[in-house]
């Protein structure tokens, strides 16, 4: 069952183009990852889910409700944490978490204890009682999210739900979306977190300028790209077009270029599928390739070989390395 | 309207009164500041005006309606402060996107609680100024059309500065707006002086501002034992000026905001 259906999204900010024609879906019960660099359309995307924005063109469904026909029952389906972790530092969490529930319009006999269970859900408890704005960036983090669950939404969208956090921090809020994943509710995430999307999302969207560059799991998006990604970089000491020899070192091997990180890399390959899936595959292409950049004295550093991520997928995708 | 209207309403109206619980120097900075203004005037003209005022009538009993306007004026007009930094917050976006029944309760919830610090500040300037001796002599019903005036000019200023919030993006914006409205329209009125003492140009000019609407029907049922709506303000261009005109005008300016903030809030929330 699809709990969001966004169809042909347009909008235009003046002469910005920051959604163009964007469609995909989540099934009831998945993590869907919006995957790509600030400005790449996953806010704006965002907001015109949540009804803070409204499309020029398209369609969004929520759980079987038009966003734009319906925004408020659309709204009763949702649950949002924003960038900001917008929560009132003057409140006490348990407060905040009390005016969340009456905005929600839970019943009054039920929000004590409610609130009461997000508290420890999301380890509140103890700073309960205190201002929030004593809390930590992680404790932050999680009252909004615990403000944001207070309805049980059928569809949960988080907006860089880990940034600013530790690694601590992060580990937590990762084990508590697997949980809130496995109750059963959806959930949307825009990161531009590679590892965050690949370690909990069953799907990915990559967004470039307001457009789906790919989209799929995970796993077949890495799988489809290659088997193996190949790097090579060069000495310091390299000369004016040392990089394109090294470019044409790899002109015979099956696969595609990927563009490269300046700082990670002089040039990288992903080498195709179909030339299996052992190290060993990977590693003759390497030992080849390092042979011929002998017989030129070409200036070869270093070459290795990774499994494709989806930081590679990304660059394969856009035409140009992430960060 | 409906019962999830009133909860979102009252939900959202205890937290800007747990706002001025935990942080009092906002109410009570709104508190002194007519305090202030008034001893200060009241210091400097008390004796330069008496002569003008006549007898019976001390410059402390003429400024007390113009303090209790300026109270409500100003609260009012800074009413819309918090919800522009709880749009730079990301907080305005919180309820935005939340269930809520009828985002008109951000703007209710913002303008009860405005117009009960207001009336809370009003009352303490009221019981201070009669413990000061300060006379009321308009009766009930003065009492009544005195409150009704205060309503007025603070539901009006509060929906004039709700909307602004929502026009602009950030509150140093807004706060500049505030403070270029402020000072003509405190010293555009007659809060300090006297309408027929001012020039006639400066009268007509006056005559217009709501504030100075406010203040004269205030100032009447204030002063006055035997007031009626045909008391005479002032003259000006179009003849006398009675205290029926200066209400007529002060509800004009009521529909006048209570359209434009509709139209924009309407605008902004949909």
């Amino acid at each position: 069952m699809q709990i969001l259906k966004v169809s042909e999204a347009v909008k235009k900010y003046g002469d910005i183009q920051a959604l163009d024609q964007v469609s995909f879906q989540a099934e009831a019960g998945s993590i869907l990852g919006l995957l790509g660099p600030n400005g790449s359309g996953k806010s704006t995307l965002m907001r015109s889910i949540v009804t803070l924005d409204r499309l020029d063109q398209g369609s969004i469904e929520v759980a079987g409700i038009r966003v734009e026909e319906d925004p408020a029952a659309a709204r009763r389906a949702i649950g949002y944490a924003g960038q900001e972790q917008a929560i009132d530092k003057v409140l006490t969490g348990r407060e905040f978490l009390r005016f969340q529930a009456g905005l929600v319009h839970l019943n009054r006999k039920q929000i004590p204890a409610r609130v009461e269970e997000m508290l420890r859900r999301l380890d509140l408890l103890e700073a309960a009682d205190r201002p929030c704005e004593g809390y930590s960036g992680g404790m932050r983090r999680r009252l909004d999210l615990a403000a944001s669950l207070m309805h049980q939404p059928k569809l949960l969208i988080l907006d860089e739900p880990s940034a600013g956090l530790d690694l601590v921090a992060r580990r937590r809020l990762w084990d508590l979306l697997a949980e809130l994943k496995a109750e059963g509710t959806t959930l949307l995430l825009a990161t531009h977190d590679f590892e965050e999307a690949d370690a909990l999302c069953d799907q990915v969207v990559l967004m470039s300028r307001g457009r789906v560059a790919d989209c799929g799991t995970p796993q077949k998006l890495r799988s489809d790209l290659g088997s193996w990604i190949l790097s090579a970089a060069l000495h310091e000491h390299a000369q004016d077009g040392d990089h394109e020899k090294l470019a044409a070192l790899f002109e015979g091997v099956p696969g595609k270029a990927l563009p490269v990180h300046p700082q990670k890399a002089d040039f990288s390959f992903a080498l195709a599928s179909s030339e299996g899936d052992s190290p060993g595959a990977g590693q003759s292409w390497i030992d080849r390739i390092q042979a011929q950049a002998g017989q030129q004295q070409l200036p070869l550093f270093s070459m290795a070989m990774h499994r494709p991520t989806l930081q590679d997928v990304y660059a394969a995708a856009v035409g140009e390395a992430a960060e | 309207m409906s019962h999830e209207f009133w909860q979102e309403t009252k939900v959202q109206t205890w937290r800007w009164f747990l706002h001025s619980k935990r942080r009092p120097i906002v109410v009570i900075s709104g508190l002194f500041q007519p305090v202030i203004w008034m001893s200060l005037f009241a210091l400097v003209f008390r004796n330069s005006m008496a002569e003008v005022l006549g007898e019976g009538l001390d410059y402390l009993d003429f400024i007390t309606p113009g303090a209790l306007l300026f109270t409500a004026f100003n609260a009012a007009l800074n009413a819309g402060v918090p919800i522009l930094f709880d749009r730079e917050l990301g907080f305005l976006d919180r309820l935005r996107a939340a269930p809520l029944a009828d985002r008109w309760s951000i703007v209710l919830a913002s303008a009860i609680h405005i117009a009960a610090m207001t009336l809370l500040q009003c009352a303490v300037i009221l019981i201070g100024t009669t413990l000061l001796g300060v006379d009321f002599r308009g009766g009930w019903l003065g009492a009544a059309l005195g409150f009704a005036v205060l309503v007025l000019v603070t539901l009006g200023f509060t929906g004039l500065s709700l909307a602004l919030a929502f026009q602009f993006k950030r509150h140093f914006e807004m706060l500049a707006v505030v403070m270029l409205m402020t000072l003509p329209m405190i010293f555009l009125s007659s809060a300090f002086a006297p309408l027929d003492r001012l020039p006639e140009v400066l009268q007509n000019l006056v005559l217009i501002n709501p504030v100075t609407l406010a203040i004269e029907p205030l100032r009447a049922v204030y002063s006055l034992s035997d007031w009626s709506l045909q008391t005479e303000v002032t003259e000006c261009w179009f003849g006398t000026t009675r205290l029926w005109h200066c209400l007529g005008g002060l509800v004009l300016f009521n529909l006048f905001t209570a359209w434009w903030s509709r139209r924009v809030l309407s605008k902004k929330l949909a």
